[in-house]
Formats: C-alpha cells, structure tokens, sequence
C-alpha cells in the first residue's frame, strides 16, 4: 500500500512541478512525513494523510486549480486502490 | 509605494496558478499534435499515417491499445492499423491471420466500431465481444476476455468534412470515466487530425495515380507524335525535292501558269515540312532526347545559307532582308540547329512586319557571340513577352493563333536549341517600333 501512496505523491509533485517549476519540491518539502531527496518522496507517516497534506499544501497557495491538478495527475493510479484508502480531497 | 495585501497577493497567486496550468495542458496537447503533424509530413501511404498515429497516441498516453480502420469500398471496415498488444495479438492468434488484414461488414449488427462508423458518434463499452464479434467466435472472445485487463474501449469516428472515412479506437485498464480532461481533449483534437491526415493521404494517392497515367498518355503521346513526324517528314523532303526539279527546269520547260500552281505547292509543302520538322523537335526536347553535334561553324556561311531560303518570304511582302555581318565568327554549335534557329527567327520578323525590313547582325562579346533579329513590326506588349517563350504561344498573346498561321511552337523551340548550345535568349520590345530578338552562342 505504501508504494502506491509514494506513486501517487510522486505524480502529484511531478505534476506540479510542470505548472510551478521547483517551487512545487520546495514545498512538498514543508509536508509533515513527506521527505523529499534528489526528486523522489518518500513517507514516513500514514500515507492517506500525508498525500491529503500535499494536496491541502498546495491547495492553500494556488486555490481549487491546484486540487484539480493533483486529481488529474492521479487519476490513472486511483482505480487500482480501494475507496477507502483514497485520500478524501484527490475524490 | 503601495502595498498589495495578502488577500489580493493570494488571488493574483492563484490566477496565476491557473493560467500556467492551462499553457502546461496546451503545451502538452501541441506536442503530441506536433508529433501527428510530423508524421503527416513525411508518410506518403495510409498504412504508415494511421500506424504511426495511433502509436504515438497509445504510447503517450499510456492506454493499453489502439486501432485504426477505414471504409472500404462502402461496404466494409477494413483494420490497416494496429498496435502491437497482448489484446491485439490474441485477437490475431484467434483469427488466425494478421488483425491488419481483417474487415468487418457494415452490415455487422452490435459491432461498436460499425456502430461508430455508421453514426459519426463517439461510442464507449466494457465489453471487448463489442469489437470482435463478427472476427472471433463468442467462445474464444469470452477466454480472453477474462485474461485482459483492459477495462473501457473508446471508438471515435475519423470524419472530414461531411464524410465518415473510418473509425479509431483507444482501449484503457481503466474505466473511461477515469480520463483526465487532457486525454479527452487530446482524443477530441486527435480524431479532427486523422481526418485531414486522412483525406491528405487520399488526395495523394488519387495524384500520384493520376501523375502516373498522365506520363504514361504523355509518354505514347511523344513516341506517337516522333513516329508520324518521321513518317512524313520522309516523302515531304520527297516531294519538295521532286518539286524544285521540276521549277528548275530539269523536267523540260515550264510554263507560267504551271509555275504559278508548282510554286503555291512548293511553298506549302516546305511549311508542311517545317510544322513537321517542329513536331518531331518537340518530341525531342519533351523526351530530353536532343542531341547536338556541336562543331566549330563559319557564322557568316550558316546565316547566308538560312537566309536565302526565307528570302522570298521578305520579297512578297516587300521588306528589305537586311544581312550585316561584322567579323568572322566563328562558334561553337549545332549546324542545323542553328541554321533552323536563325531561319526561325527571320521568319517570324517577317510574318508580323507589315512594312520596313528585318535585320539579321551579328557581334563578339567576350566569349560570345551575340546574335540579333530586328525588325520594323507592331513589337509586342510587355505583358505579352513573358509569355513568348512558352509552348503555343504567339507574340500577340493569341494562342496557336489562326491568324497569322503557325502553332506557336517556334520560340519555344529557339530558346531549347540555344540553351542546349550553350547560348541564351531575350528580347528587347517597344510598341509599334519594332522587336529585336537576341541570342548567344559560344565562340570555338
């Protein structure tokens, strides 16, 4: 399970980066239990709340356009997992 | 200065975010387009054009397969492209020959990519049996059925202009209402592009088909025009030899009335003989079969000979055939060829000068020699002069006109056999003050 949260952390981050530039690792940096190394995460908590946590981070500094894109970048890893352990805001 | 406050820093923050998402998802759409467009570009055969898309699409956007199948001859889908997969390739092992080579009937009930076709509509399904049906039997689609993961298949129709030319379809591992916005709009703008690349192809090969026939008419067209011209030109040459004994008197004497019928009919077969003579150097040049046999040649001699043939041409019509040679030339060049280019040029000074003369001079310039034709005519309009050179054109811009006779084949002619000497040629015309015509072949 974790593996797929580290999968989704990283499609988040990359997407960002895309849109932002570095500024999108600098601030996955400031995620509580994301630790970021040479552009690869890797979590140290649980990992539905810490992806909440990336997305909300990005969420605070861009608005809704940023949960949108986490959404998209994730949309294609999300049906391997169970309702259950989606994070509520990637829904 | 002002300060901006926190609440409108944030706002302008997000409006930013906003726009550098949607130039990130244009960007990504003009690259997968740029990458089409390329294809477009270089493939010259259906088959390479739908293959190379439909990789592209499938491998940028990571769906698990695609297709591509075109209309043929309004009966049927014929698959000419797909991509290699585990679906595709099972499907291939179950028909038992290569899915590239498989139709489906438009007829086919419950196929979804008839279905598509037939409707012009975007079609989605879970079930794979939707797209094999009639090539697979049941039984063997529900086996690999279980064995895939592929999840939803999207077929999209390839329309341009009012006309359905096929369909394409995209299979994912994934439901369809899992697409991201960008794969939508990149499937949207996609489906537009295979039917311009499509038609493009088309086009082409109906060109390329028509381009071929084309040189093949074009082709028995010269052998045919080369045949008849040498056919004739053979007892013409006859005739006007036979022609001229008679009016030399090697016959017995001749009275004036039979002069008078001989002399018509000696002069008409030595037009007949030039047409002819035209014809067969067209066919020539067009079969770029000319060949020059170029020798060191007495200018002087070869313009003396070339003029007195046309000298009675300038007599009926009462203009002074004016020769002023300078030097002795000497050039390097064809000895007929130039005889027929100056014989040409005259004749066609003499044709549409209504008074005056027609001066025949001749000069070196550096390794050159330059030759030139003026006569006292009408001239010719500017706008007329750029079209002189061309086939079946005449100096008063009527084509292959009637009115002064000829097929307005004979400047096309000069400017082929001078430039194949190595010389060129050009004109200097005013309105009403008369035509010189210019030409330059090497010294020896």
């Amino acid at each position: 399970m974790e593996h797929s949260y580290i999968s989704l952390a990283g499609a988040i981050v990359k997407e960002q980066e895309s849109i932002i530039g570095p500024l999108a690792w600098i601030e996955a940096k400031k995620v509580p239990g994301l630790k970021v190394e040479d552009h690869n995460v890797k979590i140290k908590a649980d990992g539905k709340k810490v992806l909440e946590a990336l997305v909300e981070q990005y969420a605070k500094l861009f608005g809704q356009a940023s949960v949108e894109a986490c959404k998209e970048a994730t949309r294609r890893l999300l049906p391997k997992m169970k309702g259950t352990e989606i994070p509520g805001n990637l829904l | 200065m002002a300060l901006v406050k926190t609440s409108e820093y944030q706002r302008i923050t997000k409006e930013l975010y906003k726009k550098n998402l949607e130039l990130v998802n244009a960007n990504k759409v003009l690259t997968l387009l740029q990458q089409l467009y390329r294809i477009m570009m270089v493939v010259s055969t259906m088959e390479e054009l739908t293959q190379g898309f439909i990789n592209v699409i499938t491998s940028t956007l990571k769906f698990r397969s695609g297709m591509v199948a075109i209309e043929k001859a309004g009966r049927q889908l014929r698959i000419i492209a797909v991509t290699q997969s585990e679906i595709n390739n099972t499907a291939s092992k179950l028909i038992g020959s290569s899915l590239s080579q498989a139709t489906i009937p438009l007829h086919e009930k419950n196929n979804i990519l008839v279905e598509t076709f037939q409707t012009g509509k975007k079609r989605t399904t879970h079930d794979i049996l939707e797209i094999w049906k009639p090539l697979v039997s049941q039984e063997k689609l529900k086996e690999v059925a279980e064995k895939t993961d592929i999840q939803s298949t999207l077929v999209y129709p390839i329309i341009f202009g009012e006309e359905t030319l096929g369909i394409f379809s995209v299979s994912l591992g994934r439901d369809a209402q899992d697409m991201t916005r960008f794969e939508k709009r990149v499937l949207r703008r996609v489906a537009t592009l295979f039917g311009i690349a499509i038609d493009r192809i088309k086009i082409s090969q109906n060109l390329r088909k028509t381009n071929k026939r084309l040189k093949q008419v074009s082709a028995l067209k010269d052998e045919f025009v080369s045949l008849t011209s040498h056919e004739l030109r053979t007892p013409l040459t006859a005739i006007g030899g036979s022609l001229s004994t008679v009016l030399e008197g090697y016959a017995g004497k001749v009275g004036d009335k039979t002069r008078e019928f001989l002399e018509g009919a000696y002069s008409e077969n030595t037009r007949l003989l030039r047409l002819v003579n035209n014809f067969l150097n067209i066919s020539r040049i067009e079969a770029r079969r000319l060949k020059f046999n170029m020798v060191p040649l007495n200018l002087n001699k070869v313009a003396t000979a070339a003029l007195e043939t046309i000298k009675t041409q300038a007599e009926e019509k009462k203009l002074k055939l004016i020769f002023e040679p300078q030097e002795n030339l000497i050039v390097q060049a064809d000895e007929d060829k130039l005889r027929e280019i100056i014989i040409n040029l005259c004749a066609n000074a003499i044709k549409f000068t209504e008074a005056g003369q027609v001066t025949f001079t001749a000069w070196r310039q550096g390794e050159m020699v330059i030759v030139a034709v003026e006569d006292t005519g009408r001239g010719i309009m500017p706008q007329d002069q750029q079209k002189l050179f061309r086939k079946f054109e005449q100096v008063d811009g009527i084509k292959a006109s009637k009115k002064k006779g000829g097929t307005g084949l004979g400047l096309y002619i000069c400017k082929n056999l001078i430039e194949g000497m190595g010389g060129e040629i050009w004109l200097n015309s005013e309105h009403n003050k008369g035509s010189t015509f210019y030409f330059t072949l090497p010294l020896k």
